[in-house]
């Protein structure tokens, strides 16, 4: 059996997995702390432009 | 100088948490505040705290010993550990358990049960199984970190755990979950440092990650440890002594077998049927691969008495002294036993190679998967990290301490479970040997190649790992003792402050109870790491999991869940599991490996969930039930 990194390729799926799973942990963080944050405020944004708009209409 | 070191160190860690337990003393006020630290904790305090209470000294110096056994196959449970440890426990469980727990006001995981399902029994029974448990599996945690101590300064069993037991105790009583808190996140740091030196000191030594995983793929098992094979050289064999009692007479002969494979016996001096073999001549037994000294047993008849070995630098030739033979005698003398390489099970645990999985179906891959999914999943239900979720001050801080819990579980089993085989590779390449139990794997290399600074860094990072550990669980079985089942099962509700002064004082007792089954360990104890995650897990997932999500489930079918859960898991480990009925009733009751060897988790889960579905829709909840039920989803 061919051995990636000196490991056979169900042993290196959980070695990567797990680094990938860590990686997944923190892009969660990341997203939520500013990518998620850059979206409500997009929709804030958006809520008053409209809100605006429609006071101008009046 | 290692005395004087430990006393040092123990004053400083001392001093610290106790100025910590005074702020914590401080800080608390409210039941809430002793409880759950006010639900005030932020995100870090949060992922060091679960971290540190989730990964105890069991974790690092225990499964990094089974990983040298098994090999980086147990790699699996790293990947589980975050994945279901951090990512689906913080985002299933850890967000609906922090909003129905205020809902509930509850501040114990048998709290938010008895509160949801509205049974003060309920509760009082859950943190009486609770409280129960964790008492014995505390102990079990200082009785493994007190042995290292033992080893390592010479210090007196008893007097390491008296000391360990009474440094928790005191912070953890007076500043409740704000002390245990703010330590975890001084014990997380010293664990993280001491954990990423280790692997990087062990990975260097071998040259780098591929360099290291070659070499751990290169062990064949006779470099693990396999038994002495029967060779063509006669064993046992006979000599003769010379009738004469001149020295010059000694005749040395040897016996050499020609044809070496696998682990033999090369050659013996003096030889099969030799004569006139000297009074004082050694006997000499040259193996065909390293042999592990305290493996090799002989007999010899009749016996001289006063034998002596002496091995040879490579540990293949030993050379026994003994007291002068009688003159003119026949000697009969038998290898009986000896182990090749450094001794370690893993030839048999790991029979692909260290770095290879088990064939499927195998024994040794059955004993890893059932230790990969037992303490995989059975985290999910651990009630000192439910608590953590509902310490925190809002669910952005609980998301926020995704990525730091994803980091920190990363940095300690990650690497606990890839030095582990590598550690193998290094006692082989520095002549060093299995030391009989897998806990001291990992501690034997660190004593003995890394330097002295270190030794005591590493002994004391895993003393932060084992007080974290037993803070919570302190804190967790005090809480079950006085809230759950003092307070409320005894209903003896009592004023804030008195809440605290009960639950204090039930931590007291549990402290002292611990300390009493530390000093003398039943057989029990030491068994109780092993299916305390499993126990808790088939215990109170089921019903903890439907609580949160399925609006449906009834009382009734929550003490089902439960209770069938408790009784099917504690049936399993006292008559058919491998590791605890040999210890409980002397033998598993089955000797089929895929039954005796599969955690009480695989069919224990699925039927607590059954039962906990099929009742609920049998005994269907009444209209008070109806009310909290309703009361507790408001915020969800």
């Amino acid at each position: 059996m061919s051995m990636i990194l000196g490991m056979d390729p169900w042993v290196f799926t959980a070695w990567i997995g797990t680094i990938f799973v860590a990686i997944i942990c923190v892009l969660y963080g990341v997203y939520n702390e500013y990518l998620k944050k850059e979206e409500e405020k997009t929709a804030t944004v958006e809520k008053k432009i409209k809100s605006k708009e429609k006071e101008a209409e009046k | 100088m290692d005395i004087i070191f430990f006393i040092i160190f123990m004053a400083l860690f001392a001093g610290l948490f106790g100025v910590i337990g005074f702020f914590g003393y401080k800080k608390t006020k409210t039941a809430e505040d002793y409880f759950v630290a006010g639900r005030k904790m932020g995100s870090i305090i949060i992922a060091f705290s679960y971290g540190a209470t989730f990964i105890s000294a069991v974790a690092l110096i225990g499964f990094s010993g089974v990983a040298s056994l098994f090999g980086h196959g147990i790699l699996w449970l790293a990947l589980l550990n975050i994945l279901v440890g951090i990512l689906i426990a913080f985002i299933v469980y850890g967000f609906r358990t922090r909003k129905m727990g205020l809902s509930l006001k509850a501040v114990t995981l048998p709290e938010m049960l008895g509160n949801r399902f509205n049974s003060t029994k309920l509760q009082a029974t859950s943190g009486l199984i609770i409280a129960v448990f964790m008492i014995a599996y505390t102990s079990a945690v200082f009785l493994a970190i007190s042995s290292l101590f033992v080893v390592t300064f010479g210090i007196p069993y008893e007097v390491c755990v008296i000391i360990f037991t009474i440094v928790v105790g005191i912070y953890l009583i007076v500043g409740g979950l704000y002390a245990v808190m703010w330590t975890h996140a001084i014990q997380g740091v010293l664990m993280v440092v001491g954990m990423i030196i280790l692997t990087v000191g062990i990975y260097g030594m071998l040259g780098g990650i591929g360099p290291a995983h070659e070499a751990a793929a290169d062990m064949e098992p006779i470099d693990l440890g396999i038994p002495l094979e029967e060779g063509n050289i006669g064993n046992p064999w006979t000599f003769t002594t010379t009738s004469g009692a001149s020295f010059e007479e000694k005749i040395v002969l040897s016996s050499v077998d020609p044809d070496i494979t696998g682990y033999k016996i090369e050659l013996y001096t003096p030889g099969n049927g030799a004569l006139n073999v000297g009074i004082d001549q050694n006997i000499l037994v040259n193996f065909s691969h390293k042999t592990v000294p305290s493996s090799f047993t002989y007999i010899c008849s009749p016996d001289p008495g006063g034998w002596e070995e002496e091995w040879n630098e490579n540990y293949t030739i030993v050379t026994l002294s003994h007291n002068d033979f009688d003159l003119g005698t026949t000697y009969t003398f038998e290898v009986t036993s000896a182990t090749s390489g450094i001794g370690s099970p893993a030839a048999v645990l790991a029979p692909s190679g260290l770095t290879s999985m088990p064939p499927v179906l195998s024994p040794p891959f059955f004993m890893l998967l059932t230790l990969i999914f037992g303490v995989g999943i059975g985290v999910l239900a651990q009630p000192q990290l439910v608590v953590r979720y509902l310490s925190a001050k809002s669910e952005k801080a609980l998301k926020k301490a995704i990525p730091l819990g994803g980091i920190f579980i990363l940095l300690m089993t990650f690497t606990a479970f890839s030095i582990g085989p590598l550690a193998n590779v290094l006692m082989d390449q520095n002549n060093l040997f299995y030391p009989g139990t897998p806990d001291l794997v990992v501690p034997q290399v660190v004593n003995e190649l890394f330097p002295q600074w270190f030794v005591f860094l590493f002994l004391f990072a895993i003393l932060a790992a084992a007080m974290s550990t037993a803070s919570a669980l302190f804190h967790t079985a005090g809480a079950s003792i006085g809230r759950d089942v003092y307070e409320k099962g005894m209903r003896r509700k009592g004023s804030e402050k008195k809440s605290i002064l009960i639950t204090r004082v039930a931590t007291i007792g549990i402290v002292i109870a611990t300390l009493i089954i530390s000093l003398n360990p039943p057989d029990v104890v030491a068994i109780m790491t092993a299916f305390f995650f499993g126990l808790m897990a088939v215990t109170f997932l089921a019903p903890y999991t439907l609580m949160l999500y399925w609006k449906k489930t009834s009382r009734a079918g929550a003490w089902a869940g439960m209770l069938g859960g408790f009784i099917f898991t504690m049936i399993w480990y006292i008559a058919i599991y491998y590791k605890t009925a040999p210890q409980i009733i002397g033998k598993s009751i089955t000797d089929n490996y895929m039954i005796n060897m599969l955690d009480p988790l695989f069919i224990g889960l699925p039927l607590s969930f059954l039962l906990c579905i099929v009742v609920s829709y049998i005994f269907k909840q009444d209209k008070e039930e109806e009310k909290v039920m309703e009361k507790a989803f408001e915020n969800i």
